[in-house]
């Protein structure tokens, strides 16, 4: 029996969900179609190691590399969640410094 | 008097002073940079091209390890300059830490490369190495898009 894509890759997202946290929901979009992807590679790398049209070491290899492009899905998610924050943050001071500048009755900051 | 505009000019400045410090923009992630934008396109093309000249070429001389060898140095070469500069900005260790990952997944290709020898890369080994690579690339360029966007 082989590698059940849909399960791998929601295993993924759990993970994903488990370092992300709440902002998961603003980067779904972008990273679940990315381990849907990788979790189809690790299904053929299976079938290819299987029809012996790649050799063991291959495969760890090429495993590694999926290893290495789930991180990158993981850290770009995570970055795209920290921009978020940081936008957030910045409106809130932004609003803070209006009302602080209308309340003085000149541009103070 | 004096004393009295002194203390008063005193509290004008302590209060614009919390109040410049409470309205600065936050600063968590390092801001966009076009440069290393387009030299994470460039690399991405010379990479795609790469990949699809050795399919052509598998089983063919110019598909071998040693008629290719140039391309890992050179690639390596460019993801060193993308390394320095995104360490000179500040809060870029997501950046890094991308730029590191492709890296040592062009190493790991030139490794799958080396193993076939004369052979070249074929498929099986092609395909889900493209896979990684474009998977790493976009991820850098949504980081890139995200910032962009967030400044």
């Amino acid at each position: 029996m082989g590698l059940d894509v849909n399960a791998t890759a929601q295993q993924m997202v759990s993970a994903a969900v488990g370092v992300i946290g709440g902002k998961w929901n603003r980067v779904k979009a972008y990273a679940a179609p990315e381990f849907l992807k990788i979790a189809h590679t690790l299904a053929g790398i299976e079938a290819a190691k299987l029809n012996g049209e790649i050799t063991e070491q291959e495969a760890h290899i090429l495993l590694d590399m999926q290893k290495n492009a789930s991180r990158s899905v993981l850290i770009a998610s995570e970055t795209m969640g920290i921009v978020v924050a940081e936008q957030a943050i910045n409106a809130a001071l932004a609003v803070v410094r209006d009302a602080v500048n209308k309340l003085i009755g000149w541009p103070l900051v | 008097m004096r004393t009295h505009i002194r203390t008063n000019g005193l509290r004008i400045m302590t209060f614009a002073l919390v109040l410049g410090i409470s309205a600065c923009t936050v600063h968590l992630i390092a801001d966009y940079d076009p440069l290393l934008d387009s030299g994470a396109t460039a690399l991405s093309n010379k990479v795609n091209a790469f990949l699809a000249k050795m399919e052509t070429a598998s089983g063919t001389p110019s598909g071998t390890y040693a008629a290719n060898v140039g391309f890992y140095s050179e690639a390596q070469g460019d993801l060193k300059t993308l390394e320095l500069r995104a360490a000179n900005a500040p809060q870029s260790e997501k950046i890094l830490e991308s730029v590191r990952l492709l890296s040592e997944n062009i190493e790991n290709l030139r490794k799958l490369h080396e193993g076939r020898g004369n052979q070249g890369l074929s498929r099986p080994i092609l395909d889900p190495a493209r896979s990684a690579l474009e998977i790493q690339f976009r991820a850098l360029f949504a980081v890139e898009n995200a910032l962009r966007r967030g400044k």
